[in-house]
């Protein structure tokens, strides 16, 4: 939620902005600007705030869910750090983050300028990619741990069938991560590919034209003019998928449930199971106070690195 | 103009948000007092009352529906029932147990280190005073018909003289062997193995000729806790006939600060484990009991440890490929015999329940001599000692089934430990048999545990 704080506090900073561009400078302009923006904040405040700070007092304790509620200072806070098992799973969700986004961002862009070259038969088309999206999470991850199960999964056997070896997919070390990208990868590349290609259509044709008459080539067209012009949308939708890839816990909860020994194991499962399967409260909210900060110095990275070039 | 407009509409949906929060009193039907002094047992004394049970989908569940209706007529207290799927319901009764409004008033305990737990922060209510108070306790109810064996597990404290009990057992489970008999005449040529070490070589041989369509064993391989009561029903098979006193159970020697994994007994047990594991389909470490009893009803494998209540399953020509092929037996032995353990679940009552003596009146009905055997036929775990011999029950049940699960409960402990953070010195144990599995040396493999756990139970 924190990201989200951040990112209405740039609404405010954008209407306040906006407002005083409109209505000329003075306090009237200020205070409509917080209006419109405060019920959201109120709300967000109650939902996402109370927690957090609840959970950030709990991180100091040794609550097991039942009477033992010890007052333990920073002890939590070392057990992770010094723990192994810790930057383990941490660099686990990070490989999970950088694979998948990657894989996503080059298959939906590709797809988006594909696709805007059409002229036919592109709502066809966006309608098909759409699909995955629909699913919700554990769906598709029930769906793929079926499609892929090695001995009695279809997956398997229509390769057999054309001569390809079996893959063990979610049952290896070595193969798990990667095939629970290529699941997230199937699921989420279109909203890479529904925002890019929002985006592309919203450009002005006129820079293209000039320089088409000018000369340009594909590729100039795309590095000078496409890529500079879409910089805004790339870096949201870069900033929506690392924050969610983070956050990961549906796909590998319903696939791998962390496995097989820990290889695919991420933040959010590890809390999930250190609160609901050891009741080690106290330890998961240390978990995730440490993530959320996580989280948050990336998304205000993004949102930096954004606004130093606008144009 | 338009601005005050849109303050007054916020204004209003945040008032309508806030006021939805407030807690709202939900009413409950309360029995109305009852003078001390009854004459005799009355079925219909809380009628009206209305109560729910949060389930378990499980099998036991499964012969539930069909018969709760009788109770409703019997005692006119209205019963809501509330399954979820195995996963779903551990996490729904932690936090129904936890919740400061009443959600359930009867539930499924799991009667281990879990209900432990729970009784240690004071979140559930004691049986024993409705058992012995005869207005709340029908006079053939019959308690010493459950096992000693399998009360102890919800005893609490355990070991204490005045220990009362929070949860009667609805169904058992102990660990046995299911063979394929098809895949056992074709490879070994019909010769069930009689050892465990017998056992090892048969499996690995069947994966190795198998040619990835069969393989040897189907194990539960996953890195969870929940593998727990099967690896120990393995490993008390090497640990033979000395004691297992709770709570201790055989890892600890009489103390928790003194681990005692590196017995050899355990070292053998937990080996046996990996080495049925390494017999299995190469995602085995993916694989949890449900998927492992799915390759094993669809003929896949050839051998499959695990609890005895997936037996009726494999009978069931609607789900099992493997009708009428599979073979019963107790674990095979070891140079100690043959041991195995055992689990119950239970039904308890929150501590927050608000219809306790209701809910009591439904625990009765449902384990009473009665109803547990047409329960059980579902289950092929009744906990009743007479239900054994009730046809009834018996004659819904495979034969060889009967004989097995009988002859394994002759020799059954109970495999809970009553420490309350048990769980995390679980997955460290599970965590030992995946490395051995892996190809870490045995006994290097306890050792590091014995190191791990010490540290745990020192601190």
């Amino acid at each position: 939620m924190a990201p989200a704080v951040s990112i209405l506090l740039l609404e405010i900073k954008m209407n306040n902005h906006i407002h005083s561009l409109e209505e000329g400078t003075g306090k009237h302009s200020n205070i409509s600007g917080y209006l419109y923006v405060g019920p959201a904040l109120a709300i967000l405040g109650l939902t996402s705030i109370f927690p957090v700070i609840y959970s950030f007092v709990m991180s100091f304790f040794n609550w097991n869910w039942g009477l033992r509620v010890n007052f333990v200072g920073f002890q939590n806070y070392i057990r992770y750090f010094s723990d192994p098992i810790f930057w383990k799973v941490l660099g686990q969700t990070f490989y999970f983050t950088v694979g998948a986004v990657t894989i996503e961002f080059i298959l939906g862009f590709g797809m988006a300028l594909l696709v805007n070259r059409l002229n036919f038969g592109i709502g066809v088309f966006r309608t098909i990619l759409l699909l995955p999206l629909m699913v919700s999470g554990i769906i598709v991850s029930l769906i793929w741990k079926v499609l892929l199960d090695p001995t009695l999964g279809i997956v398997n056997y229509l390769m057999s069938l054309v001569g390809l070896p079996r893959l063990v997919w979610f049952g290896s070390q070595s193969t798990a991560m990667p095939s629970i990208i290529m699941v997230d990868t199937w699921w989420q590349t279109a909203f890479v590919f529904i925002v890019l290609s929002a985006g592309l259509r919203s450009l002005p044709s006129e820079p293209f034209e000039a320089a088409e008459v000018d000369g340009a080539n594909a590729f100039q067209k795309f590095r000078f003019l496409t890529l500079p012009m879409l910089r805004q949308v790339i870096l949201t939708v870069l900033i929506f998928r690392t924050i969610d890839c983070l956050k990961v816990f549906a796909i590998i909860f319903g696939t791998t449930g962390g496995g097989p020994a820990q290889s695919t194991e991420s933040i959010q499962t590890l809390a999930y199971r250190t609160a609901f399967k050891f009741l080690f409260l106290s330890r998961a909210m240390t978990l995730m106070v440490i993530f959320s900060m996580l989280i948050l110095i990336i998304s205000l990275l993004y949102i930096k690195f954004g606004e130093r070039e606008t144009f | 103009m338009k601005s005050r407009l849109f303050i007054l509409i916020t204004i209003l949906i945040i008032v309508a948000m806030l006021s939805s929060c407030a807690p709202k009193s939900t009413p409950t039907i309360q029995p109305t007092s009852i003078p001390t002094s009854v004459e005799g047992f009355n079925w219909r004394r809380f009628e009206g009352t209305e109560i729910t049970l949060l389930l378990n989908e499980h099998p036991w569940t499964d012969g539930l529906r069909p018969v709760v209706k009788e109770f409703e007529d019997l005692t006119g207290i209205k019963v809501n029932l509330q399954p979820f799927a195995e996963d779903l319901y551990f996490d729904k009764m932690e936090l129904a147990l936890r919740s400061d409004k009443p959600v359930a008033d009867v539930y499924f305990l799991p009667m281990d280190s879990t209900a432990y737990t729970q009784y240690s922060a004071n979140l559930i209510t004691p049986l024993t005073p409705y058992i012995n108070d005869p207005s709340l306790t029908k006079a053939d109810y019959d308690l010493a018909d459950f096992p000693e064996g399998f009360r102890v597990a919800a005893t609490y404290p355990p070991g204490d003289a005045n220990a009362q009990l929070y949860g009667i057992p609805i169904t058992f489970e102990t660990y046995i062997l299911f063979y394929n008999k098809d895949l056992v005449g074709k490879y070994l040529g019909g010769k069930v193995p009689a050892t465990m070490d017998e056992l090892l070589a048969a499996a690995q041989k069947i994966s190795n000729e198998g040619n990835g369509q069969v393989y040897g064993a189907a194990m539960r391989g996953i890195r969870s806790d929940t593998i727990m009561d099967t690896l120990t029903g393995v490993v008390f098979n090497s640990w033979g006939n000395d004691p297992t006193p709770l709570p201790y159970n055989i890892w600890f020697d009489g103390d928790w600060k003194k681990p005692r994994v590196t017995d050899p007994r355990i070292v053998e047990g937990l080996s046996n484990y990996a080495g049925m594991m390494k017999a299995g389909p190469p995602n085995i470490q993916s694989i949890d009991w449900y998927d492992a009893n799915q390759l094993f009803q669809q003929g896949k494998v050839a051998f499959f440890i695990d609890a005895s209540l997936f037996g009726p399953g494999y009978e069931d020509p609607e789900k099992s490929q493997v009708v009428g092929k599979v073979g019963y037996a107790p674990l095979p032995k070891t140079a100690k015999g043959s041991m195995t353990g055992h689990w119950m679940w239970g039904l308890g009552i929150p501590a927050n329940s608000k219809n306790k003596e209701a809910a009591w009146y439904f625990i009765q009905w449902a384990t009473s001599k009665d109803v547990e055997p047409r329960i059980g036929t579902k289950t092929g775990g009744a906990p009743r000692i007479t239900t054994w011999d009730n046809s009834v029950y018996t004659s819904a049940l495979n034969p060889d089934y009967v004989k097995a699960v009988k002859t394994a409960m002759q020799t059954s402990r109970p495999t809970a430990v009553f420490y309350e953070g048990w769980k995390e010195i679980a997955i460290m144990i599970v965590d030992a048999v995946q490395e051995m599995y892996g190809g870490k040396e045995p006994a290097r493999a306890c050792e590091d545990l014995q190191n791990k756990i010490f540290q745990v139970t020192n601190k």
